[in-house]
């Protein structure tokens, strides 16, 4: 009983978690598949968009 | 709050019997942490509780502003940090259970009110509503299971406290996709749905909050793990000797390790806060990308909070807030070079891993208090040192946002921006760094002759 009760609650609690943490990697996902500008800012630039579209590769 | 209550919640009815599992306290601690750390993810509302009258268009003229609805979250952190202070004493005497209830009533009640006040327009409502009560449910249910999971985990209670606070970074993780998804579903032509999404959540926060409630047991006195051997009391590995709150919070070590959060968290909300924006001014990237980035912070932040408190068990905890420190002062110097030569992959390397010692700060500062004060009474004093948090989460983004808004305005480029405020933030850590070298055991005239 003791060992069911076990289980339950763990799996009670990391489900959501895991779901918490799967939306988030799934999230994070443009930071790794969308390309950027790899040299650096030039002075005076204001580059910040929040358009939702990735930027280009 | 009186302590006539049924007996089901009365600290006497949550001794765990003999055969009881320990590990099954740490789930009810985060069953009540992961609903509270909704807050947070609050920021998911704001845009859609600035467009309740004027819907796609916004009713400059009737609609709340986004400072106004910022509000919400700063009452909510306040009182966060004002409950655990005010109710710590009530919450030792009380037994973790009693204050689990109250916590999630306090919290749920607040969601509903919320809705009301959404429903009905009425900002301060929403301010009662999830500020201010809710936000006693915040600060009663962070500390509620603290020092009951000290006493189950004597052998590991970095590790134990790691776990109910890692539910609290969980609680961002699964609070904002859950508004997020709950409000596309209730959302119509003329309602952005945020009302029934309050009512939901107080309904699935209650279920989780008291299923916690219920699972929660203290140990017996005279209990301890299997095969364990306490450490004698006052060592190195072994609690201080008990000392209590009202004591506690008027000596040197109290105010040292209040410096200690404050120091870490201000530093690591400088990123946190600003991870999206930061992100796209350094690196140019799109709005996409940025939110990625926050995204993959915020599971460092919980992956932190576990991981340095449990290394905490192992290196004691003032080599653990050395190693937050001087590294963390050396990661944030490098983050405006990581943008001069244009290494994305090593800025987010960086700030990951400052992030991750954010979290695990907050975790490991519960050993801290008991290495200093004892299991006797430290629930409460934690409380007490929460107002370090409330006070940074308040003032650390808004001397970050004012610090690179007027370099901006004077014509610093986006991508420089941020370098005086990311060496400020290095300032920070070293302050933190000389208040924790400076804390030495507690004298022993604060001790108390009943539990030494």
């Amino acid at each position: 009983m003791q060992r069911l009760l076990f289980i339950v609650t763990w799996i009670l609690v990391l489900t959501p978690l895991s779901w918490g943490v799967a939306r988030s990697i799934q999230k994070s996902m443009p930071l790794f598949t969308t390309g950027a500008p790899l040299k650096p800012i030039q002075a005076g630039s204001t580059i910040h968009t929040n358009s939702p579209t990735p930027a280009k590769p | 709050m009186s302590d006539h209550s049924p007996h089901f919640l009365s600290r006497e009815a949550t001794v765990a019997g003999p055969g009881f599992s320990r590990w099954l306290v740490p789930p009810a601690a985060i069953a009540v942490h992961m609903c509270i750390g909704e807050v947070y993810g609050f920021s998911v509302f704001n845009e859609p509780l600035s467009r309740l009258l004027g819907g796609a268009a916004h009713d400059p003229t009737r609609d709340w502003t986004i400072p106004q609805i910022g509000w919400i979250y700063s009452i909510a952190l306040v009182l966060l940090g004002l409950s655990a202070a005010v109710f710590g004493k009530w919450v030792e005497r009380s037994g973790p259970r009693k204050v689990m209830v109250a916590s999630a009533t306090c919290f749920c009640s607040g969601l509903v009110l919320s809705g009301i006040g959404v429903q009905q327009h009425w900002l301060w409502l929403v301010y009662l509503g999830y500020g201010v009560i809710g936000g006693i449910g915040l600060g009663l249910g962070y500390i509620a299971p603290v020092s009951t999971l000290m006493k189950w985990f004597p052998d590991r209670p970095g590790m134990a406290t790691g776990m109910a606070i890692m539910g609290f970074g969980g609680g961002a993780l699964i609070g904002a996709p859950l508004g997020v998804t709950l409000m596309s579903f209730f959302k119509t032509a003329t309602d952005p749905g945020v009302a029934s999404t309050f009512f939901t959540m107080a309904g699935l926060y209650a279920a989780w909050m008291l299923f916690g409630a219920w699972l929660v047991r203290v140990p017996s006195a005279d209990w301890k793990p299997e095969g364990w051997q306490p450490a004698a009391t006052g060592s190195k590995a072994g609690p201080g000797k008990a000392v209590s709150v009202d004591t506690a919070w008027k000596t040197p070590q109290f105010w040292l390790l209040w410096i200690v959060l404050c120091m870490n968290v201000s530093a690591g909300i400088g990123i946190l806060g600003q991870a999206s924006l930061m992100c796209q001014d350094l690196f140019g990237v799109s709005a996409a990308v940025g939110g990625g980035f926050a995204g993959l912070l915020s599971i460092f932040n919980m992956g932190g909070r576990f991981l340095w408190s449990s290394v905490s068990d192992l290196t004691g905890r003032r080599t653990v807030f050395a190693i937050y420190f001087l590294l963390g002062a050396l990661l944030y110097s490098l983050v405006p070079w990581t943008q001069k030569i244009g290494n994305r992959s090593l800025f987010v390397v960086v700030t990951a891993l400052i992030i991750s010692m954010y979290g695990g700060g907050f975790a490991t500062i519960p050993a801290y208090l008991r290495d200093l004060f004892g299991t006797h009474q430290v629930g409460a004093i934690h409380g007490r040192l929460i107002t370090a948090w409330s006070l940074a989460a308040i003032v650390g983004p808004q001397l970050i946002n004012y610090i690179s808004t007027a370099k901006k305005k004077a014509g610093v480029p986006a991508a420089e921006a941020y370098n005086s405020t990311l060496y400020l933030m290095c300032g920070l850590l070293l302050i933190g760094l000389i208040a924790n070298l400076l804390v030495r055991p507690v004298h022993p005239k604060h001790h108390l002759a009943t539990h030494s």
